[in-house]
């Protein structure tokens, strides 16, 4: 990686750990607030979907990342969201299936994202992992 | 399509590394180039022309 890119990487990378850690602290604030304090509906409401926003400028954080990398990172990161959306996509649909005959754990699809995540991460490894060595 | 990247690379005893900061891309990039399992953009492929000072036609082979 040259040394422009290694710096662009560096920067995203500390942007992308602060917007986690926001969105850590926005979380925590809404489970003690709503948990500590004898809230009206609307205000609950607010405080619960209110992790979203810090995840919101993430978004456009990454986006704007993706904007900035070359064409080849670029096709390895859209195959990987593909891969990413499709995958969990096709598990929770499975699921939602299963769940209509079966008897099975419910499942909170506030994990449908990190799940995106997740599998986003493996696939990007597995494309680029064989980049990886110099011939 | 074919190209001769990793040869015009090695006559120049430029890494990976050195090839991709010349022409503003990641290592992986141009390895993924020298593999065939990238086909450049245009832009890119005149980039690469430039840097070695050959015509484009001289670098990358059209094969169906």
């Amino acid at each position: 990686m040259s040394k422009a890119l290694e710096k662009q990487e560096k920067k995203f990378l500390v942007k992308f750990i602060l917007h986690i850690i926001v969105f850590l602290i926005v979380l925590a604030l809404s489970v003690v607030l709503n948990e500590t304090n004898d809230l009206s509906i609307f205000t609950t409401g607010i405080l619960a979907i209110s992790p979203v926003l810090p995840i919101i400028f993430l978004l456009r954080l990454i986006v704007n990342h993706y904007r900035s990398l070359d064409e080849y990172i670029q096709r390895v990161m859209g195959e990987s969201l593909l891969w990413a959306v499709g995958v969990v996509g096709c598990s929770a649909m499975a699921y939602g299936l299963l769940s209509k005959m079966v008897d099975v754990p419910s499942f909170s699809p506030a994990f449908m994202l990190p799940a995106i995540a997740f599998v986003f991460g493996i696939a990007q490894y597995i494309q680029i992992g064989g980049d990886n060595h110099e011939e | 399509m074919k190209n001769k990247l990793r040869v015009l690379r090695a006559e120049n005893a430029w890494s990976q590394a050195t090839l991709g900061e010349k022409l503003g891309v990641s290592r992986q990039a141009v390895n993924a180039i020298e593999t065939g399992k990238h086909d450049p953009s245009l832009t890119l492929a005149f980039a690469i022309a430039e840097t070695f000072e050959q015509p484009i036609e001289s670098i990358f082979l059209y094969k169906k």
